[in-house]
């Protein structure tokens, strides 16, 4: 009531905009802060954005219910697009704007959420460990000949689960079982650890293939000099599925189910999809753009070209508890 | 055998006792009296090694321990602790065989057999400590102390917690243990009925020094100072006004002092008439106290058995050979 | 007069009523039928949790054991080397947050840690190359860095019960002519025994408690799977049921802890708790002593303390501003209002037994004090399911929201239940050092109630307050769990922050606000020390 009542004061007292656009995101990036800006700039409109992780905005949209202020939500991975989906937290809309410049495995079927941003799942190796030379499947990670190899974070990571529901999407649950348990096989050590932890284990020696974020890399490459050095010892390589390719991941945005300000809403998600914007995501913040045309910073470029895999982000969130339940079978803590 | 020389301490550079001297021969009990925190369980802990850093030092038998030196294991020394320290995770049969580990299982079930008879405890045996009574307790506190014959035994306040029949039953046992295994026996307690009557020598201690350690009847008959005179037993001191009128020879550093019990009323006529100032019935006798005419600050206590010489006019009735004068 | 004292009473229904709460609602799930997503953990990963969880208890109790029990011998019965100082400094470890320490230790000497890298780089090897490193991220890993943080439970009970309660014994037993090793074995450690074993229970119920040192250290235990039943598949049923089996073990040690101390108060029964005379230690023994007390001093808090500073030194331009400062004073208002909040209840709660004296009051006192063996997260998650069930309630009733999950209301909740017993503790210590005598000299003199409780128990009961005060602030500015699931929208604290950026693997960054943390619960430390001097 209180949050109300405040919620409406900052409204009456606020002269300089004519109007706003509320945003829940769980993304954190000054990237993000730079755009919110020139949209305030462009537009009119100002853009008040709650920022906290994933679970608790979508618990919050949750409590808050029809008292929602949100316009927007922006939230990262497939699962917990998903998650969001599913409890109803999107609205659907008409954009051809969006539905044009998005491909279609990008975006909801019934225009609920589009992706803005990209990022893969890759491997980097440890130069002169001998398995740096050659392409890779994500499935042959579970051929024993990587014994004591790999370096992987939790499967209680997201990250992780849309990888797994990937696999299950393209063979099934069976064989992605048995794929888990040759990677767990695989592993130099139980998981722990971010992704940051894994290539930086790898460049020391422990293990040489550690799987990881393309973003993860790129904050590497950009930290301070044990960290630069971690990075100039590994090579990038982009692992494809054996009927597809590389295994991506997105950040998306929808119009909030009671979203009080549709129209600026919309406007918003368009203005992240264009061009401009897209390339500071993806120069800023070494993320790949979703709309074509866009460029991408030299540093990513350096690591190989990105080829998408063909399952949907939907089929991904879909997967998603079926993934959870192949990691525990399979024992990848 | 025990000998303490020049025996002084200090705690967090406050002064608690300085050239303490006192020997106590085998089948002597001695006390220790004084005031509450007067230093005299110091003492006592000091004797058993608890205390280690002092001045002076320590001779029990022909070994001399001064401070600081190295902790010589074999005092052969029992201390029966205030509260008995009785350990709470034993029972009595294991309380008792504390220290004789080094005897071999029959010699070990001799001796406690031995000692629980003694005692007196041998229905308890097998008892948590918690279970028995403070006097039941005390015994088996004492048994343990003696398991190892020891040659000194010392008891901190060992009549504290005891009531008056039990006290008495105590003291008449616990004198003929000391005698019968001639130890070296030294007490401390604030109680001067228990130390009068159970021992053999006294040292009364007060502001840092021992005053005085003399045989029972000396320190009784012959107390150095008024202190001393007033710690044993009940004085009265005589005036000025009735010094003069005695015509007795009082120094500035000392006082005219005779015993309450020597202290009597008469109706006689003589020149140290009376006026009564207060009196209560305290069942054997009256507790009257009196003053000289015009001398009202200093008063005379009296114990009286028969009241009616107060329904005349009294006096004083002092013989000159219970007066003693002694040092302030 | 009357009234007031009925209005005591009632409140204190209320309260022990509110208090029970998440403890009845987590109960329930025990008795609740399986869920798919519960079979499916039951199957897998819930015979992980139970092997983990008990191997972790059983040497976070050794370990800490050995560490408090050996220091806390040494300080009470011997002078030595800085014994003095050893008194004080040994509780330090108080001041840093388990997760904090494993952070600091991983950064140090996890696979990419300084001093593994220093170290490598001096021989010139990588770490393949070593035939064996020992990986700290592990549960070995995570019981010793729990231990050097929670050992100060062992020693401070074991402290206290050697210098006060036990003086006379010890020193019977030092009249015998029997070594110091024969002592210790033969009656200090067996009469030490409850005193022992009431400080590793403490210990132990907070490593169940916690998150951030499993989670970062790849433990799987059932805080780390009741958060992932919770936020990973959202399911606050599921997660409930695992709480409640947690909860399980948990009532089940306490009560094997109170069933093995009935009976067996070894104090010694004299009247004025006498400290007992310390020996002065020569030579060697000296020098080990000191090793003993320092080593544990150092690991526990010198050690990280220092690294800290170093990291924040490092790194505080980038991380200190704005948002952080609000981080900061949202910490210390929680941490403020908790105490307040907590102590003030604690306070009538005690005070209500004291002019009751009936049995009910009595339960309600020992029915709150469980709250705080209950792990933080399975009072947050208890605390959330009643919520939701309420919402669901409020929902058909109004078809609107209950929106009190998200404030402040839910999270203060949460801390009343787990850290009230502390509260109360301190309350009866101090009511107990208070004569009855006092209150009824007051109340025959005529004056009232409320009089008689704000000019005799206020000035009397100062000292419980504020060390009540103190310790729950320190408490909660080191909280995790709880506080992760129960926070405002918007209300981030220091805590948070700090395992958010390990998280992202900024372990350097974290040191800004992990020092924060720790330097004010230092000053903290050092307040209540000074406080129970006074005392």
């Amino acid at each position: 009531m209180i949050k109300k009542l405040a919620f409406g004061a900052v409204l009456l007292a606020s002269t300089v905009y004519a109007s706003s656009v509320n945003i829940y995101s769980s993304r954190h990036y000054d990237t993000d802060k730079e755009l919110f800006k020139k949209f305030e700039q462009k537009t009119g409109i100002e853009v008040k954005v709650i920022q906290a992780k994933d679970d608790a905005l979508i618990k919050r949209l949750q409590t808050e219910g029809k008292n929602s202020p949100a316009d927007v939500f922006i939230t990262v991975d497939a699962a917990r697009i998903q998650r969001a989906t599913e409890n109803n937290l999107f609205q659907a809309i008409q954009s051809d704007v969006l539905t044009s410049r998005i491909p279609e495995a990008l975006r909801d079927k019934d225009n609920r959420w589009f992706a803005i941003t990209k990022r893969a799942r890759i491997i980097a190796i440890r130069k002169d460990s001998g398995f740096e030379n050659k392409e890779y499947t994500y499935e042959e990670l579970a051929d024993p000949k990587y014994k004591g190899q790999i370096m992987v974070r939790s499967a209680s990571n997201v990250y992780n689960q849309s990888l797994m529901a990937a696999m299950i999407a393209h063979h099934g649950e069976e064989y992605a079982k048995t794929w888990a348990e040759g990677v767990v096989a695989n592993m130099a050590r139980s998981p722990k650890g971010s992704d940051r932890d894994q290539a930086r284990g790898a460049a020391a020696g422990f293990g040489s293939i550690a799987i990881m974020n393309t973003y993860y890399l790129g904050k590497l490459a950009s930290g301070n000099s044990s960290d630069k050095e971690t990075v100039s010892k590994l090579k990038v390589i982009f692992p494809k599925f054996k009927n597809g390719g590389t295994h991506v991941n997105v950040s998306a945005a929808g119009v909030a189910k009671y979203a009080k300000n549709k129209e600026n809403a919309i406007k918003f998600i368009e203005f992240l999809t264009s061009t401009e914007a897209q390339e500071i995501f993806a120069k800023g913040n070494y993320e790949y753009p979703v709309v074509k045309g866009a460029g991408i910073s030299d540093l990513v470029a350096s690591w190989g070209t990105l080829e998408d895999d063909n399952i949907s982000i939907s089929d991904l969130g879909n997967n998603n508890k079926k993934a959870v339940k192949v990691f525990d079978l399979a024992g990848w803590k | 055998m025990v000998s303490v020389n020049n025996f002084g301490i200090s705690f967090d550079d406050t002064l608690i006792l300085e050239n303490i001297n006192f020997d106590v021969n085998n089948g002597e009990i001695v006390t220790l009296l004084g005031q509450s925190g007067c230093g005299k369980t110091t003492i006592l802990r000091s004797i058993a090694g608890l205390q280690r850093e002092h001045e002076g030092n320590i001779c029990i038998g022909d070994v001399c321990v001064s401070s600081k030196e190295i902790f010589e294991k074999d005092r052969e020394v029992g201390y029966i602790f205030q509260d008995y320290a009785l350990f709470p995770h034993l029972n009595v049969e294991e309380n008792i065989a504390f220290a004789l580990d080094k005897l071999s299982n029959k010699e070990k079930e001799k001796r406690i057999v031995e000692l629980l008879e003694q005692f007196d405890i041998v229905s308890h045996r097998k008892k948590q400590i918690h279970q028995l009574s403070g006097g039941q307790q005390q015994r088996v506190a004492i048994a343990r102390a003696m398991a190892n014959n020891p040659k000194v035994l010392l008891l901190d306040e060992p009549f504290a917690n005891l009531d008056s029949m039990l006290r008495y039953k105590t003291k008449m046992w616990l004198k003929n243990l000391i005698k019968e295994n001639n130890l070296s026996a030294i007490l401390v307690t604030h109680d001067k009925k228990e130390a009068l009557s159970i021992s053999d020598k006294i040292g009364i201690i007060n502001d840092k020094k021992l005053l005085q350690f003399d045989t029972t009847t000396n320190i009784y008959n012959n107390p150095v100072s008024h202190y001393v005179a007033n710690f044993l037993s009940e004085i009265n001191v005589l005036s000025s006004k009735a010094v003069n009128i005695l015509s007795l020879t009082v120094k500035n550093d000392e006082l005219a002092t005779i015993k309450v019990d020597d202290t009597h009323l008469t109706n006689e006529i003589n020149n140290l008439e009376l006026k009564l100032i207060d009196s209560s019935f305290c069942g054997d006798f009256y507790e009257v106290i009196v003053c000289l005419k015009d001398d009202v600050e200093n008063q005379i206590h009296i114990k009286l058995k028969d009241a009616r010489v107060l329904l005349k006019p009294f006096y004083l009735d002092i013989s000159k050979e219970a007066i003693k004068v002694i040092k302030k | 007069m009357i009234n007031g004292l009925r209005g005591l009473k009632i409140s204190s229904v209320i309260f022990t009523l509110l208090i029970s709460i998440p403890m009845i609602t987590i109960f329930t799930y025990l008795f609740i039928g399986n869920t798919e997503n519960w079979n499916h953990v039951k199957e897998t990963v819930l015979l992980d949790y139970i092997f983990n969880t008990l191997y972790i208890m059983i040497g976070v109790g050794l370990l800490t054991t050995l560490l408090g029990f050996s220091t806390a011998y040494l300080v009470s019965l011997y002078r030595f080397t800085g014994s003095k100082f050893f008194d004080l400094a040994l509780v330090l470890p108080f001041a840093i947050p388990t997760y904090i320490l494993a952070f600091i230790y991983n950064g140090m000497f996890g696979i990419s840690g300084n001093v593994t890298g220093f170290i490598l780089d001096l021989f010139g090897k990588n770490i393949s190359e070593v035939p064996f490193f020992w990986d700290i991220q592990s549960i070995e890993g995570a019981i010793l860095v729990m231990s050097l943080v929670l050992y100060p439970y062992v020693y401070l009970v074991c402290r206290t019960y050697l210098s006060f309660e036990s003086s006379s014994i010890i020193e019977a037993a030092r009249t015998f002519n029997l070594n110091t090793w024969q002592v210790l074995k033969k009656v200090i450690i067996p009469i030490s025994r409850p005193a022992i074993i009431a400080g590793a229970t403490l210990a132990i119920m907070e490593a169940v408690s916690d998150y951030g040192t499993m989670d970062y250290f790849g433990v799987n235990t059932f805080v780390t799977g009741i958060f992932r039943l919770w936020e990973g598949m959202g399911s606050i049923e599921d997660a409930s049921k695992l709480a409640s089996i947690l909860m399980t073990f948990v009532f089940i040690l306490i009560i094997l802890e109170r069933f093995q101390r009935r009976n067996k108060t070894y104090k010694s029964s004299g009247k004025d708790f006498r400290p007992i005379t310390k020996i002065q230690l020569k030579g060697w023994h000296n020098n080990v002593a000191f090793i003993i007390c320092f080593l544990p001093f150092f690991f526990g808090f010198l050690l990280p303390f220092v690294q800290l500073i170093f990291w924040f030194a490092e790194s505080y331009e980038k991380i200190i501003d704005e948002d952080f400062l609000e981080l900061f004073l949202n910490t210390i208002k929680l941490g403020l209002i908790s105490a307040f909040l907590i102590t003030s209840i604690a306070l009538l709660v005690v005070y209500n037994f004291r002019l009751n004296k009936d049995k009910p009051s009595g339960t309600f006192v020992q029915v709150i004090k469980l709250g705080y063996s209950i792990p933080g997260a399975v009072v947050a998650v208890g605390i959330l399911s009643f919520f939701g069930i309420l919402n669901e309630l409020y929902l058909k009733l109004f078809d609107n929201s209950f929106l009190v999950s998200g404030t402040l209301i839910a999270i203060l909740f949460g801390y009343i239940v787990r850290f009230i017993a502390i509260s109360i503790n301190n309350f009866e210590a101090g009511f107990n050092r208070i004569p009855q005598s006092y209150d009824d000299a007051a109340a025959i003199s005529g004056v009232g109630n409320v009089k008689t409780f704000t000019k005799v128990i206020v000035p009397l009961i100062k000292n419980s307050a504020f060390a009540s005060f103190i310790v729950i602030f320190i408490e909660v500015i080191k909280e995790l769990p709880l506080t992760m699931v129960l926070r405002p929208f918007d209300y981030d604290t220091l805590a948070i922050r700090a395992l958010e950026l390990n998280e992202q693997a900024q372990t350097i960054e974290s040191a800004v606000p992990s020092l924060s943390i720790v330097v004010i619960a230092m000053i903290s430390v050092i307040l209540l020390i000074k406080n129970m001097k006074k005392a």
